[in-house]
């Protein structure tokens, strides 16, 4: 049983953690609901040790603990699954699960590894994962690197265990078999933490919910019958909030072809994909994390060289050797998924991040950058997607994430492309900043007229938004639903089953 | 970048141009104990020596700002100087253009296998260094070369008011250089590069371009130092510009610009080598031992680098 | 194995051979047996810095003030002889566990890039060298130079040092769970983090080890000339990093072995030699490092970039 007592981490400025008090029971799946910011992730670094509280106290079966880091969370038999995947790809898969217990299986300091081969397959066979012992990580799929790390936390034979997004990168069947996994865990006694924001996965496997929302808990609830999503939503926001709003109609120019794809295929991430995209459209491309959506936009893009297919932009075939071609000549923008790694510069301002599409329209013969138009065009940036901020020259990385992500997609707009690729635009952002951003890709299509393709793993946003939906799996198009959102309302139940009989 | 919030953080505000603190603290410290420090003839001679190696900081400050550093520029300027002097016989002019031309091409080389290799600058420079340095070694044969044209050390001698011509044109190239970086489309793409060279590459500037120029105008600064430093002292030897790499990073770091890229000045990066070589001055004037004077720079520039750890600029919870 | 398997993972001992015979054949008197002891002689002082250096590199650090670390060890040792040769052999190593614990620390604890780092302290040893001793001391006889004279089969006994410590740092960096780990951490420092690997105690040790092999690197030198120079370091790093990354240690770390760093230093030393008995002036050699470092590295980046160009996903 692990208790967390009053406890309270302030970073310089923020207050993460207000005073929390959660009891997580041997044998249950308690899970913890919150917007990035709520102090989610916050507490789960204070139970992994990462993190030091600043006030509360953490008990574990009655005792009083403290971790002074995460190698002492470790020893005492908790598992923490990290969000991301983290293998060590130049080792193979035994050395990936011994890991944290490296001294287990060293006698003076040499490590036995006919022991440490036997002991990994056990955990291989738990998670019926089919790979060898011996085996090197770095070839395999994002799918089975995941289920080596949640191999490696329930090798440690953990009391608790702690899941954070585990099913991202997983298919439905995998993500079954981790179900059924935790259900064994359940019955052995262990203590399951579960962090998520697939609402339906939640209701589906949780015995109880914790929602944080501010850094405060909002309150624990039993997971019966009667929780609804929206219950969950409320709780979380704060509001009443109109899930899956009805967007109203894409007006789709069926007959203006901006971007034809034929046959594009780039070795071990998508083979032989051909789509097409009209003015005024929302394509969204549907898939799990690793089959190969961002690969093709970035191949489409010029960031990686493409093995064979053709593009055609507007009717003409089109040459893309570089990113700048992509953008200058062809006027397509891209916003990253990852926001603080490609699509930012955290040290610099609004100005700089926004301006820097515009430079080289503004720029006199001089090359001087005159500052009141770029000051001017930030300022409209800011209004029109109402970014929260104390202004133009507020550093991005003080922002929240989802005014971050604001800021990344303002600078596409200023840059006026015809086409944007969109990827995974409310990845960490909070629930009103995502009804916001699903305003903005909307109004690009319907009120500005260009042609947008929405990479995206929550399928609701798709349904929400797109009119059509390419489905990707392993990199390939397996399926297309054409129209939504084109005058007859379908249910988001009816198209879920399409697509989930797709990737069947 | 230099940016004014609506409320003035005033701790992030020392902590930006502690530089300025720091040297009116060493002047007032110096100043106490030796009354000869801050004197009209003293302040000329550390105008005087600041205005050459100066220079090749103007370089560095914007390597540095762009995510990059380049160990070499003191080889180049031995070379720049060791071309001027071998060229003499030739006219001061070609002398001069020869050097210069060779200088930049160097810088060029540096940026060219930076950006080709992908390799990071570091080690690339620290081989290119050694490279530069052994040619310079071969040609003089380890001797101190001096030049034959006496009329050569006129260019360095001249004064305009009273105040050396190298001056003049030092402090015009920081005008210039500051200018650009803040103002110009150029500049402000070293910094956007120097900040995300991902975002930067995504929203179309060029990337490659901007790195290699910057080895390149690095290479030019550091070459017009290097013919300065010959018309100076009249000498080409191997041992020039064997400090100049570690006072010049030292500088650009003390004057508050960060490593990682992104953010700087080159006025930063002008008050960051004042500052040492006041020091130096200082310590000379001191009597400190010139070897503790090397021991003081380097330990100057571990102590930088800790205390820029440490410094809230560093945000580490986001 | 098959020829072309085999020149593949043992690219640079073939290039080792190559470059021998090419020499040999340039210059006859390169089969002399003078010639090739000569060449082992050298390449034991030197080398051992090298394979110091190398533990650094791949755990992804670099140490550049190995150089005048060496010098300063030097002097200390020479001046502590004079007082008790046992003396001479305890203060550098007592002393360079600091320095390297130094080094180690200012890394790890203000995360700072080593480069830079030992660029400051490189300059703080080689000051701290001339002021310890501003001029050339001799070694008194005795001791140091029964050692350095002693040979066994004709090979004198520091070059078996070296080689033992070539094969203790290859045992210890392929064995025990401090050495996998620096290969881990080299290569992926995050995940080698999350693993709860001591990144800092591994760091610092291994710092710590290469301060220790200048260190005795340093005490060979001065039992074999007899006499320590403060400035006898000056340009080591130089040469220790240009053999390191010729024996195939990746500079962005996580890749190399002792062993292989063993045949980058003879590999140089070969080089060296050969263009000595060319009647090279010796400036060129700076020259030739240089390159040599050059081509090092734009192999390794072609190497790594290879690897990059495909995010392969989908691999299995």
């Amino acid at each position: 049983m692990l208790e967390l007592k009053n406890i309270s981490k302030e970073f310089p400025g923020v207050k993460a953690l207000q005073d929390v008090s959660v009891t997580f029971h041997n044998g249950e799946v308690h899970t913890l609901l919150g917007e990035n910011g709520a102090g989610k992730s916050t507490l789960i670094k204070v139970i992994s040790g990462d993190y030091q509280p600043d006030g509360g106290e953490i008990r574990v079966d009655g005792g009083l603990v403290r971790f002074r880091n995460s190698r002492e969370a470790i020893d005492h038999n908790i598992g923490y699954v990290h969000q991301e995947v983290q293998v060590i790809p130049e080792s193979t898969v035994a050395e990936n699960i011994i890991l944290d217990q490296l001294k287990n299986f060293a006698s003076r300091g040499f490590i036995n590894w006919d022991k440490a081969n036997a002991f990994t397959q056990q955990y291989l066979d738990m998670v019926e994962l089919e790979v060898k012992p011996t085996d090197v990580v770095r070839k395999m799929t994002v799918a089975q690197k995941k289920l080596i790390q949640i191999a490696r936390a329930l090798a440690l034979d953990a009391s608790i265990i702690m899941l954070d997004e585990p099913t991202a990168s997983l298919t439905e069947s995998e993500a079954e078999n981790l179900f059924k996994i935790i259900g064994r865990l359940k019955e052995s006694g262990t203590v399951v933490i579960f962090v998520s924001h697939k609402l339906e996965e939640v209701l589906k496997i949780s015995d109880r919910i914790s929602v944080l929302r501010d850094g405060e808990l909002v309150g624990t609830i039993e997971n019966n019958n009667n929780v609804k999503k929206s219950d969950l939503v409320t709780m979380m926001v704060g509001r009443e909030i109109v899930l899956d709003k009805f967007m109203g109609f894409l007006d789709v120019k069926k007959d203006e072809v901006v971007m034809e794809v034929q046959g594009y295929t780039l070795e071990n991430n998508f083979e032989d994909i051909s789509f097409r995209l009209h003015r005024g459209e929302i394509l969204g491309f549907y898939g799990l994390v690793g089959s190969g959506r961002t690969e093709l936009a970035k191949t489409i893009l010029g960031v990686f060289r493409k093995d064979a297919g053709s593009i055609y932009i507007e009717g003409k075939e089109a040459h893309i050797p570089h990113m700048r071609t992509a953008l200058e000549k062809y006027k397509i923008g891209y916003v990253s998924e990852n926001r603080k790694e490609e699509g930012l510069i955290l040290i610099a301002d609004l100005q700089d991040n926004i301006g820097v599409t515009v430079w080289h329209r503004i720029a006199s013969k001089l090359r001087l950058i005159p500052q009141k138009p770029e000051q001017d065009i930030c300022r409209e940036m800011v209004d029109k997607l109402a970014i929260k901020t104390t202004g133009i020259r507020q550093t991005v990385n003080h922002l929240s994430g989802g005014n971050q992500q604001k800021v990344s997609m303002a600078k596409w707009l200023a840059a006026q492309c015809d086409i944007l690729i969109v990827d995974e635009p409310t990845v960490g952002v909070d629930v009103g900043a995502k009804e916001y951003i699903h305003q903005i890709v909307w109004d690009m299509a319907k009120k500005e007229n260009k042609a947008v393709i929405l990479i995206s793993s929550d399928m609701p946003e798709l349904i929400k938004l797109a009119r059509r939906i390419c489905v990707f799996r392993e990199g390939r198009i397996v399926g297309e639903i054409d129209g939504l959102n084109d005058g007859v309302e379908k249910t988001y139940a009816e198209v879920s089953a399409v697509i989930g009989q797709y990737l069947a | 970048m230099k940016g004014r919030l609506r409320q003035i953080n005033y701790r992030q505000a020392i902590s930006d141009n502690r530089i300025f603190v720091f040297i009116v603290a060493l002047f007032v410290i110096v100043q106490a104990i030796n009354p000869g420090f801050i004197t009209a003839n003293n302040v000329k001679i550390i105008f005087q020596n600041l205005s050459i190696e100066g220079m090749v900081a103007i370089g560095m400050a914007m390597l540095i700002i762009l995510g990059e550093i380049d160990l070499s520029v003191g080889a180049i300027m031995s070379v720049s100087c060791c071309v001027s002097i071998y060229l003499q016989p030739y006219g001061i002019l070609p002398a001069i253009l020869a050097s210069i031309g060779i200088g930049t091409l160097a810088g060029f080389l540096n940026g060219a296998l930076v950006v080709k290799s992908g390799v990071s600058s570091l080690p690339i420079t620290l081989g290119t260094m050694g490279l530069m340095n052994g040619i310079v070694y071969v040609v003089t044969e380890s001797q101190s070369v001096p030049g034959t044209n006496k009329s050569f050390l006129y260019v360095a001698d001249t004064m305009i008011g009273g105040i050396n011509l190298v001056i003049y044109l030092f402090i015009a190239l920081v005008v210039v250089f500051e200018f650009v970086l803040q103002k110009c489309y150029f500049g402000r793409s070293i910094m956007a590069v120097g900040g995300n060279r991902f975002a930067a590459e995504y929203v179309g500037l060029r990337v490659d371009r901007v790195r290699v120029l910057v080895f390149t105008l690095t290479g030019l600064l550091s070459s017009i130092a290097g013919v300065m430093t010959a018309a100076r002292y009249n000498i080409a030897s191997g041992h020039i510009g064997e400090q100049t790499a570690l006072a010049v990073i030292t500088a650009v770091l003390i004057g508050g610009i960060s490593l990682s890229g992104g953010e700087g000045s080159i006025t930063k990066a002008f008050f960051g080598y004042l500052f040492i070589i006041s020091l130096q001055n200082a310590m000379r004037l001191l009597k400190f031992p010139p070897d503790l004077s090397t021991i003081i720079t380097g330990a100057l520039l571990i102590v930088i680098l800790a205390i820029d750890a440490v410094t809230i600029r560093r945000n580490q919870f986001k | 194995m098959r020829p072309l398997q085999f020149i593949r993972s043992q690219t640079q001992l073939v290039i080792l051979v190559v470059v021998f015979l090419i020499c040999a054949a340039v210059v006859p008197e390169f089969l002399n047996e003078r010639t090739v002891l000569n060449i082992l002689k050298t390449v034991a002082t030197s080398g051992i810095v090298a394979i110091g250096l190398s533990v650094v590199v791949i755990g992804g650090n670099l140490d550049l003030s190995v150089g005048s670390v060496f010098s300063l060890m030097c002097v200390v040792s020479v001046k502590m002889q004079n007082t008790s040769p046992w003396l001479g052999l305890i203060v550098p190593i007592v002393l360079a566990v600091g320095v390297g614990a130094l080094n180690g620390f200012l890394v790890t604890r203000f995360r700072l890039n080593s480069i830079i780092v030992t660029l400051g302290t490189m300059s703080v040893w080689a000051g701290a060298a001339l002021l310890y001793s501003p001029t050339i001391m001799t070694v008194p006889g005795t001791f140091y130079e029964k050692i350095s004279n002693s040979a066994f089969l004709g090979i004198p006994t520091y070059v078996y040092v070296f080689f033992a410590a070539a094969i203790v740092l290859q045992v210890v960096l392929f064995k025990t769970k401090f050495g996998r780990s620096l290969f881990f951490q080299g290569v992926n420092p995050e995940a080698a983090e999350i693993a709860g690997i001591n990144k800092n105690r591994s760091t610092i040790l291994s710092m710590v080890i290469c301060s220790i092999c200048v260190a005795i690197g340093a005490i060979l030198q001065t039992s074999r000339v007899g006499s320590g120079y403060p400035i006898s370091g000056v340009g080591l790093e130089f040469s220790a990093l240009t053999a390191v990354l010729l024996g195939g240690v990746s500079i962005a770390g996580g890749k190399g072995s002792a062993l292989r760093t063993v045949i980058g230093v003879l590999m140089l030393q070969v080089i060296l030699t050969g263009m000595i008995l060319m009647d090279i002036k010796h400036d060129w050699q700076s020259i030739v490092k240089g390159a040599l470092i050059l081509v090092a590295l734009t192999l390794d980046a072609w190497q790594q970039r290879a690897a990059a160009r495909n995010p392969g996903g989908l691999a299995a």
